[in-house]
C-alpha cells in the first residue's frame, strides 16, 4: 500500500468533511490551561475578600496585640496576592498554542508547580499566626487579650490550638488544592511525559 | 483586533479550515466534542492572531494551532484499537481484503498515540521533518527517528 496515496484519498472522502453544527468564536475557552487561569483569578478574588476583612476587623479592633497580628495577616496577604498575580501574568504570557508545545506546556506547569509549592512550604508558618490572630480576637471579645495572655493555661492553649490547626489547615490546603488544580495540572504533567517518552524512545 | 485584522482572520481562517476539520476528524470521536473543539481552536486561533506575523505560512500556523489545541484538550477517550492489538485482532484475509485501504488507515492512525499521530499526519501533509520539529517542540532528530518507527508500524499493520 502506497501510504501517501492512501492518504490523499483519505483527506479527499473523509477528513475534510466540515464540523456539524454551530460553530462560533467562543469568548469562553474550555482548556485546561485556561481553567488554570482561571483558579488563579478565583484565589485573587479570595485574597482581596479577606484582606477587607481583616481591615475592617484592624478598624473595630481596639487592642494593639490584636492589631499587630492582624497587621502582620495583611502584609502576609498582600505578598500572597502579589505572588499569585505575578504567576497568572506568566501564565497568560507563555500559554501560547501557536508557539512550540513541549515549552509551552512546560512554562505553565513549572510556573504553577513552583508558586503552589512555595505556598505549601510557607503556609506551615502563615496559619500558626492566623491560629494565634484569631485566638487573640476572640480573647479580646470578653477581656483584654495582653493581659489573658501572660496566664501560662492560655499560653497552653493557644499551644495546643495551633498544634491541631497547622497540620488540619496544612492538609486541608493540599486536598483543595489536589481537587482544583491537580486534574488540569495531571494532564499537562501526562502530556509532556509523553513527550519525553518519545524523546528517550528515539536516543 | 482592529475590523480590518478580523476581516482577515475570518477570510484566512474560511480557506483553511480544512486543517480544522482534518484535525478534528483524526482525534474526535463525539459529536460533542467535535463541536467543543471547533470552538476552542477558532478561540485560541482568535487569541494568537494578532500575532501571528507572516512569518510561517499561515496553513503552517494554523496546523500549529489546531494540534497543540487538540492535543492539550480534555477529550472522551477514543473509541479505537490501539495499534498494538490490531494485529492481534481475528479478522480473516477475505475479510481484511475488503476493508478499504483508507478507512483502515484512518483507523490504524487513530489507533496511534497522540503525538505519534501527530507526527504522521504532519508528516503525510507534507511538512518536513525540521517544520514538524518547531511545531511540536521535538528535534529534528527525534521527528526522523520516531516517524521511521511510526511508518514502519502502520506498513506492519497495513500490509498484515
Amino acid at each position: 500500500m502506497d501510504l501517501q496515496k492512501t492518504w490523499n484519498r483519505l483527506e479527499h472522502d473523509k477528513l475534510n468533511k466540515p464540523v456539524l453544527g454551530i460553530i462560533s468564536v467562543s469568548k469562553k475557552s474550555k482548556h485546561p490551561v485556561q481553567k488554570l487561569i482561571d483558579l488563579f483569578k478565583i484565589t485573587l478574588g479570595f485574597s482581596v475578600v479577606f484582606e477587607m476583612g481583616f481591615i475592617y476587623l484592624l478598624i473595630i479592633m481596639t487592642q494593639p496585640i490584636v492589631k499587630l497580628f492582624l497587621v502582620i495577616m495583611i502584609i502576609v496577604y498582600l505578598f500572597f496576592f502579589f505572588l499569585n498575580l505575578k504567576i497568572l501574568k506568566n501564565i497568560q504570557r507563555t500559554f501560547r498554542l501557536d508557539l512550540n508545545l513541549k515549552t509551552t506546556l512546560k512554562q505553565v506547569y513549572d510556573n504553577t508547580q513552583s508558586t503552589l509549592a512555595f505556598q505549601r512550604k510557607s503556609s506551615i508558618f502563615i496559619y500558626p499566626l492566623a491560629a494565634t490572630a484569631g485566638f487573640l480576637m476572640g480573647l479580646a471579645a470578653e477581656k483584654d487579650a495582653a493581659l489573658m495572655m501572660q496566664k501560662w493555661q492560655v499560653q497552653i492553649i493557644l499551644v495546643i490550638a495551633i498544634a491541631v490547626l497547622t497540620p488540619s489547615c496544612y492538609y486541608l490546603a493540599r486536598w483543595m488544592e489536589k481537587v482544583s488544580y491537580g486534574k488540569y495540572l495531571n494532564q499537562l504533567h501526562s502530556l509532556i511525559e509523553d513527550f519525553e517518552r518519545i524523546e528517550k524512545q528515539s536516543n | 483586533m482592529h475590523v480590518s485584522q478580523e476581516r482577515e482572520f475570518i477570510t484566512l481562517i474560511e480557506e483553511h479550515k480544512g486543517i480544522i476539520y482534518k484535525v478534528i476528524r483524526l482525534y474526535v470521536n463525539h459529536d460533542e466534542d467535535e463541536r467543543d473543539l471547533m470552538q476552542e481552536i477558532l478561540f485560541q486561533a482568535w487569541k494568537s492572531f494578532p500575532r501571528f506575523d507572516g512569518r510561517s505560512k499561515f496553513s503552517t500556523w494554523l496546523y500549529r494551532v489546531a494540534l497543540n489545541t487538540v492535543l492539550t484538550f480534555k477529550r472522551r477517550p477514543n473509541l479505537v484499537i490501539p495499534h498494538d492489538n490490531l494485529a492481534s485482532l481475528n479478522v480473516s484475509n477475505t475479510e481484511k481484503r475488503s476493508v478499504d485501504d483508507t478507512e483502515a488507515l484512518y483507523q490504524a492512525i487513530r489507533g496511534l498515540g497522540d503525538l505519534e499521530r501527530m507526527l504522521i499526519t504532519l508528516h503525510l501533509d507534507g511538512y518536513e521533518n525540521d517544520e514538524i520539529a518547531s511545531i511540536i517542540g521535538l528535534t529534528k532528530n527525534h521527528v526522523a527517528v520516531k516517524l521511521h518507527r511510526v511508518k514502519e508500524t502502520l506498513m506492519n499493520q497495513l500490509n498484515a
